[in-house]
């Protein structure tokens, strides 16, 4: 008779408490999984939204122009400074930039927005600006046309074709104004993003706001955010000594990467209290289980079979049970994860405006990540090897005598 | 016959509530080798302290237990449980068998510890099991024997390790009339069969009258032994 068969016997003996037993680790497992791929996933969003539509992980500007964002701290794109970035391994697009605030109208609407002169080639690399086209067409690399987004489209009440004027400040405090032909219309999933942003050729831009050949901010994508440090570095030790800020996303987007951060150590701090509660239970109906039990460990003692042989059994019994959670946890949260990955929900209605008004995505994503679903599977398996110790300990302390007695 | 239990100055004195509770009061006792003794006594008299003390299931307050040659006052709780997995078959009044094993491997359980080969545990077990007349029940889960068959098992169970001192407290409490006067029957058959010393306690005056050898006991004191008559 081996001890996973018995083990086995005595836990489909009490299956109402093996269901909740196990039910609770599945439940442990299934929800810490879900919440956190579906945490993970909407930070994976709403960075990719700002990072990957705008930001860039990385960006370089002349020394100063973060504190004071004007058109004279604007800095030369040489060709040598182009060699050396595009020559850093990890870093997979660049866009050369200027970016100003403008004044944009047409007729009696008119609002302050965000100017951005882009090079329509490596724009298009970097944050695949054409696939966010959802009218119109996208800007050649000569064009005086500019690119609207939605958002503003629609409160200036504009579409394709129509012109905007834009009035702003250029180099020297020069004033600039221009009229512009909308040639496309694009749409952000960030809506702060989606409400204020005006794409002009950067030959356009430059003209705009006289600056010849300058350009205030060259946006840089890496392959991995992990990379970043190494990667702001490498540029640090290769770029002229203080002339160029090099700066990170999470400094360009200090509330994005602050309210992540809030949000994920609120997470976790969910996660632990959803582990403690779970713990107690099975603390609970192990205790149950172990003191109803104690007569017939004292009959197991008294024909011959060791304390330490009976607590491996009840070890294989209580591993039996984890185990089953901790697999229908994984397995059944799997596809839901999967599912969600691929296809993830967006939402309506109210709830989409609200998410909007906070400035996210209405959006329900989640993220893939292997380390973590193999970490909290491990946490939780850690969780049931420590509660195994307190029968096993009581098993261990077992008196013959008194076990018959109860 | 040699003798094979040996008890000298025995007491088992409780103090747990603050009142001292006697339970074994000085008690000398000799058993021989194949005897089939009834301890008898009304319930409070000591009869289960005695038998858990010579079956090194419990230590004594002071005094000696030597049994089959050997001291149990000075073994670990590790080296008892070595003994007794060799050395004695335990009857209790209920609830002997593990609840998720059936008859056979109950019977089974005990050679398993003792690290028996496969074959000679199944068949041990169906020749005990016959002798028991449970022959058509091995297969059966405890759950689903009545309380006269399950001491049975458990008769046949104590016997599987081939132990040489076979300790039955109050074996037939449970068990109505005819079930008592079979499972005696089956014990004194088997006492002779497979010559183990049989040692049981009863309040029955029906089981006592098939014993052998009869020891009165009364508030933790032997009054009465037919020994010494
Ligand atoms: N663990 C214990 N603590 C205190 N008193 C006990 C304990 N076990 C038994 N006794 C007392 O010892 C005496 C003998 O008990 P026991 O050996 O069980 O008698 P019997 O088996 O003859 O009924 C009784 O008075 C009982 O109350
Ligand atoms: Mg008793």
């Amino acid at each position: 008779m081996n001890y996973l068969k018995i083990a086995w016997r005595n836990s489909m003996r009490n299956k109402r408490r093996t269901i909740i037993t196990a039910s609770s680790v599945f439940f442990a497992v299934f929800l810490a999984l879900i919440m956190r791929s579906m945490q993970i996933g909407s930070y994976d969003n709403m960075i990719n939204n700002i990072v990957g539509a705008f930001t860039g992980n990385i960006q370089i500007h002349k020394m100063g122009y973060w504190d004071d964002k004007i058109i004279d701290n604007s800095f030369e794109f040489t060709e040598e400074t182009k060699q050396i970035i595009t020559s850093t391994t990890h870093i997979t697009a660049i866009s050369p930039r200027i970016e100003s605030f403008a004044l944009a109208s047409h007729q009696n609407k008119s609002k302050g927005i965000m100017v951005a002169g882009i090079d329509p080639t490596h724009e298009n690399n970097f944050s695949k600006l054409k696939d966010k086209l959802i009218n119109g067409e996208y800007l050649n690399q000569n064009d005086n046309r500019v690119l609207i987004s939605e958002g503003l489209a629609q409160y200036l009440k504009v579409s394709v074709n129509d012109s905007i004027i834009l009035m702003g400040q250029g180099y020297h405090g020069m004033s600039a104004a221009g009229i512009y032909p909308i040639a496309g219309i694009v749409k952000f999933p960030s809506p702060e993003l989606n409400k204020r942003l005006v794409y002009l050729n950067l030959k356009s831009m430059q003209e705009f706001t006289s600056l010849d050949n300058k350009i205030t901010s060259l946006s840089i994508r890496i392959n991995d955010d992990k990379y970043q440090h190494s990667v702001i570095n490498s540029l640090k030790n290769q770029l002229p000594k203080d002339q160029h800020e090099i700066m990170s996303w999470q400094q360009l987007s200090p509330d994005l990467s602050q309210s992540i951060e809030a949000d994920n150590a609120s997470g976790i701090i969910m996660l632990a209290v959803l582990y403690i509660i779970v713990a107690f239970g099975i603390f609970g109906t192990l205790l149950m289980m172990i003191t109803e039990r104690i007569r017939e460990f004292g009959v197991m003692m008294a024909v011959g079979m060791r304390k330490s042989k009976i607590a491996f059994l009840v070890f294989c019994e209580i591993m039996i049970i984890g185990f089953i959670g901790l697999f229908s946890g994984v397995a059944i949260s799997a596809p839901v994860i999967l599912a969600f990955f691929y296809h993830p929900y967006h939402y309506k209605g109210e709830m989409a405006a609200m998410m909007e008004q906070y400035g996210m995505e209405p959006i329900l994503q989640f993220a893939i990540q292997p380390d973590f679903y193999i970490n909290q599977t491990i946490t939780v398996f850690v969780i049931i090897l420590f509660l195994v110790m307190i029968p096993i300990s009581k098993i261990l302390r077992l008196k013959t005598i008194n076990a018959l007695r109860s | 016959m040699e003798t094979v239990i040996k008890v000298e100055k025995l007491y088992k004195i409780y103090n747990e509530t603050g009142v001292e509770v006697k339970a074994i009061n000085g008690i000398d006792l000799e058993i021989k080798e194949g005897e089939f003794t009834a301890i008898v006594g009304p319930s409070g008299s000591g009869k289960t302290t005695l038998l858990n003390m010579i079956g090194g299931l419990d230590n004594p307050t002071s005094g000696i237990v030597e049994v089959g040659g050997v001291l149990l006052n000075e073994m670990s709780s590790s080296q008892l449980i070595d003994f007794r997995k060799n050395n004695i078959g335990f009857i209790f009044q209920s609830y002997n068998l593990i609840p998720v094993l059936t008859a056979k491997e109950n019977v089974e359980f005990v050679m398993q510890l003792q690290g028996r080969s496969k074959k000679e545990c199944s068949q041990r077990a169906i020749e005990l099991l016959e002798a028991v007349g449970l022959g058509d029940r091995i297969n059966s889960r405890p759950a689903k024997l009545s309380g006269g068959q399950q001491q049975r098992v458990a008769v046949a169970r104590a016997l599987a390790s081939n132990p040489r001192f076979i300790l039955a407290d109050e074996p037939t409490a449970n068990l109505d009339s005819k079930s008592t006067e079979n499972l005696l029957d089956i014990m004194l058959k088997l006492n002779q069969k497979e010559k183990a010393t049989f040692v049981f306690s009863s309040h029955d005056q029906r089981v006592v009258n098939k014993a052998r050898r009869v020891i009165v006991v009364e508030d933790g004191k032997i009054i009465n032994d037919d020994a010494n008559n």
